[in-house]
C-alpha cells in the first residue's frame, strides 16, 4: 500500500517549497518552473508507488499535485517572506528592474512595491505567500498529471 | 475505494476515446477558459503598461517567480514587455492550443493516451533549443510543442472525476434505498 494523496504532498511539497527558496537552485524555476512542477511530479511517485491499478489514475494524480502545490506554496512564501525580512534573494530582482531602467522602460514606483523591493508590509506579505500558494497549485497539478502519466502502476491500460 | 470502482468504470484506454470537449462539456470549457485566462493576464500587462494603469505592476509582479521576464527575451506590445518571456508564452498557450484541440483528434489520442510516457518526447525539442543558440521563434515555437501534450493529460483527468463522482452518488443513492 503506497501514501495517501495527503502522505506524499506533505512530503513532496515542502521540499520543493524550501528548495524554492535556496540561492541559486531557485534558478531552476525560470526553466519552466521546474521545482513548482516538480513538487507534483514527486507527489506523483510517492502516491502511486507501491500502488495498483486505479481507474481515475490522472485525476488522482492531478489532486496530490495540487495538494503538494498548497502545502508547497504556504512553505515557499513565509519561507521568502522571512529571507525577505533577513535581506536576502532581493538583489536579482533589483537587478532585472536596474536593466529595465537602463534600457529606456520607465518603471513606476508601483512595480519597486509589488516586487518586494520597498519594505515589507503586512500586505505585501500576505500577498507574497497568496502568490506562491496560487502558483504553486497550479503548477503542481501539472506536475501531479505528469507525475500520472510516469509513474502509475500501467497494470490496466498497458 | 480505488478497487472498488475498478470493473464497474471504463478503462482508462476507453475513457481516452471520448474526451470532454470544451463548449459541451462545463469542466472542459472551465479548463480551456483558465488557460486563456492565464494568457490573457501574461500579454495584458503590457497594454496596462503603456496606459499607465497600476495593476500592470501587479501582472508582471504575479509572473515573477516562474519566469526570468527579461525584456530582451520576451513579445513587446506597445513598447511594453509582455509577463512572461517568448518560452513561458508558448507554453501557456500551447496548453490553451491543446485543451481546445485534442478532443477534435480522436484516432491521434487514442495512441498517445495508451502510453503517456511519450508525451515527454515533445519536451525534449525545449530542453535541446535551451541549450544550444535560439531565436524567440524557436523559444516560442518549442514552448508551445512542449505544452500541447499537457493539456491531454488535463482533458484525460477531466472524466475520470466526473465518472467518479458519478459511480459516488450512485452509491448514496443506492445505500438510502438500502
Amino acid at each position: 500500500m503506497g501514501n495517501t494523496k495527503l502522505q506524499a504532498a506533505l512530503i513532496a511539497g515542502p521540499v520543493f517549497g524550501v528548495l524554492a527558496n535556496v540561492p541559486y537552485v531557485d534558478i531552476a524555476n525560470v526553466a519552466c518552473c521546474a521545482l513548482y512542477i516538480g513538487g507534483g511530479v514527486l507527489a506523483g511517485y510517492l502516491f502511486f508507488k507501491g500502488r495498483g491499478p486505479l481507474d481515475n489514475a490522472y485525476a488522482e494524480g492531478a489532486v496530490a499535485g495540487l495538494l503538494a502545490g498548497v502545502f508547497g506554496g504556504v512553505v515557499s512564501g513565509v519561507l521568502g517572506v522571512v529571507l525577505q525580512l533577513l535581506g536576502v534573494g532581493a538583489s536579482e530582482t533589483a537587478d532585472a528592474l536596474a536593466r529595465m531602467d537602463d534600457e529606456g522602460y520607465e518603471i513606476p514606483q508601483f512595480v519597486y512595491d509589488v516586487m518586494g523591493l520597498s519594505p515589507l508590509t503586512t500586505s505585501t506579505a500576505i500577498l507574497g505567500v497568496v502568490r506562491a500558494t496560487v502558483l504553486y497549485s497550479v503548477f503542481g497539478t501539472v506536475g501531479g498529471l505528469l507525475g500520472a502519466a510516469f509513474f502509475r502502476n500501467k497494470g490496466e491500460d498497458g | 475505494m480505488a478497487g472498488m470502482t475498478l470493473g464497474r468504470l471504463p478503462s482508462p484506454r476507453s475513457a481516452s476515446a471520448a474526451l470532454p470537449q470544451p463548449g459541451r462539456d462545463a469542466a472542459a470549457t472551465a479548463l480551456l477558459l483558465a488557460a486563456l485566462a492565464g494568457v490573457a493576464l501574461a500579454a495584458a500587462a503590457a497594454p496596462m503598461a503603456a496606459a499607465g494603469w497600476p495593476s500592470a505592476g501587479v501582472l508582471w509582479w504575479l509572473f515573477h517567480d516562474v519566469c526570468h521576464q527579461l525584456p530582451e527575451r520576451s513579445f513587446h506590445w506597445l513598447g511594453w514587455p509582455l509577463a512572461v518571456c517568448h518560452r513561458c508564452m508558448g507554453l501557456y498557450l500551447g496548453f490553451a492550443l491543446g485543451v481546445a484541440v485534442w478532443p477534435a483528434l480522436p484516432a491521434t489520442l487514442r495512441g498517445l493516451a495508451a502510453r503517456p510516457h511519450c508525451l515527454a518526447a515533445c519536451a525534449v525539442l525545449l530542453v535541446v533549443d535551451w541549450a544550444l543558440p535560439n531565436t524567440a521563434a524557436s523559444r516560442f515555437g518549442t514552448g508551445l510543442v512542449a505544452a500541447f501534450p499537457v493539456a491531454l493529460l488535463a482533458l484525460m483527468a477531466l472524466p475520470s472525476t466526473t465518472r467518479h463522482r458519478a459511480w459516488c452518488r450512485g452509491q448514496t443513492r443506492r445505500q438510502r434505498r438500502t
